[in-house]
């Protein structure tokens, strides 16, 4: 990987295909989290495990195809107003309150809107990242580019597949995201190397959320840092 | 309005103005909006919340954030109810945990 860079209308990363699997993988952990808030899209639960499983050759077109199963499903869902009841959607849907009353009436008037925002940024994010042609060379890097204009919203999004990885992981201090942090460096970094996809390690799948959720943040931090050195506060 | 305005003049004018605004506080009392830490959210990326959402110059957004990280939370906005609500749902678009509280009589 390579960190975002600026460019003149926007920002530049580079990324290898096994970075962008694991970045799209987390974004469609972070939509299925947002499904759940859903009623009555139960079926996509199914559909969305299936895609994942199997056949690795063909993954990215079919977790695109889930990602356009749920966007569709969501268009024509009522949302659940109600407190989400798993964490890691709490982390994406939180209370705005400690008076129950003031939290839930917050929730009627903003939970619809917040979901829909945080998934169109979700699924548009995870669609720039899959369209790129395979390459067969896992350490063949491709741009990501980011325009000015839709920056706010890829930080945002970032932002949301941190949350949800921190709650799979269990990371509820700064020191444990310190220690995953090294122990994703010596699982997949070599000193002085750039990508963890020559020879693959021998990992577990929590060693892979643990990798996307360094990534991600990798990412988000060199982007951030763009943002703020070029922030212009008439823009606001 | 403030305290440091000159007093009305007349008894009854300032009397009436007095429970006026007296019912107003308690029916509209101002509210808070504080943002807590969290050990996942990126300090440079509080900061550049609160400069584009709050429009506040980079000190201030580095100061409120590091009051965020230092004390676990803190005050980043006081208006009406309906403003909180708006800066609050703001702040979960970005993924910051935020909760609005009216203010300490």
């Amino acid at each position: 990987m390579r960190e975002f860079s600026a460019t003149a209308d926007g920002y530049r990363a580079w990324l290898t295909e096994p970075e962008r699997w694991l970045i799209s993988e987390g974004i469609l952990r972070t939509i299925e989290v947002l499904r759940k808030t859903y009623d009555n899209a139960k079926w996509l639960i199914d559909a969305t495990s299936s895609s994942r499983n199997d056949d690795d050759s063909n993954l990215s077109e079919q977790d695109q195809l889930a990602a356009e199963l749920i966007d569709e499903a969501m268009g024509s869902s009522a949302i659940n107003l109600a407190r989400p009841d798993s964490s890691a959607a709490l982390r994406l849907l939180p209370d705005a309150s400690d008076d129950p009353d003031v939290a839930q009436h917050y929730r009627e008037l903003t939970q619809q809107g917040l979901t829909e925002l945080k998934h169109s940024r979700l699924v548009e994010l995870h669609k720039t990242l899959t369209n790129v042609a395979d390459s067969p060379d896992p350490a063949h890097h491709d741009p990501f580019d980011v325009p000015s204009a839709n920056a706010d919203a890829v930080l945002a999004a970032l932002s949301d597949v941190r949350l949800v990885l921190s709650e799979l992981l269990e990371i509820h201090d700064e020191l444990a995201s310190e220690e995953l942090q090294e122990r994703v460096l010596s699982t997949f970094f070599t000193v002085g190397g750039e990508d963890p996809d020559n020879g693959p390690p021998d990992v577990s799948p929590d060693d892979l959320v643990a990798a996307t959720f360094v990534v991600v943040g990798y990412l988000q931090q060199s982007l951030v840092d763009g943002m703020l050195e070029r922030f212009d506060p008439r823009g606001k | 309005m403030n305290s440091s305005q000159e007093p009305e003049h007349g008894v009854g004018t300032a009397t009436s103005s007095a429970v006026d605004e007296a019912t107003e506080a308690v029916l509209s009392p101002n509210w808070q909006v504080l943002v807590w830490d969290d050990p996942i959210n990126l300090m440079s990326y509080v900061e550049y919340v609160f400069m584009k959402h709050f429009g506040f110059d980079r000190a201030k957004a580095r100061e409120r954030m590091l009051a965020v990280h230092n004390e676990g939370k803190a005050i980043v906005a006081t208006g009406s109810k309906e403003r909180a609500e708006a800066d609050v749902q703001a702040m979960h678009g970005y993924g910051l945990h935020a909760t609005m509280r009216p203010e300490p009589g």
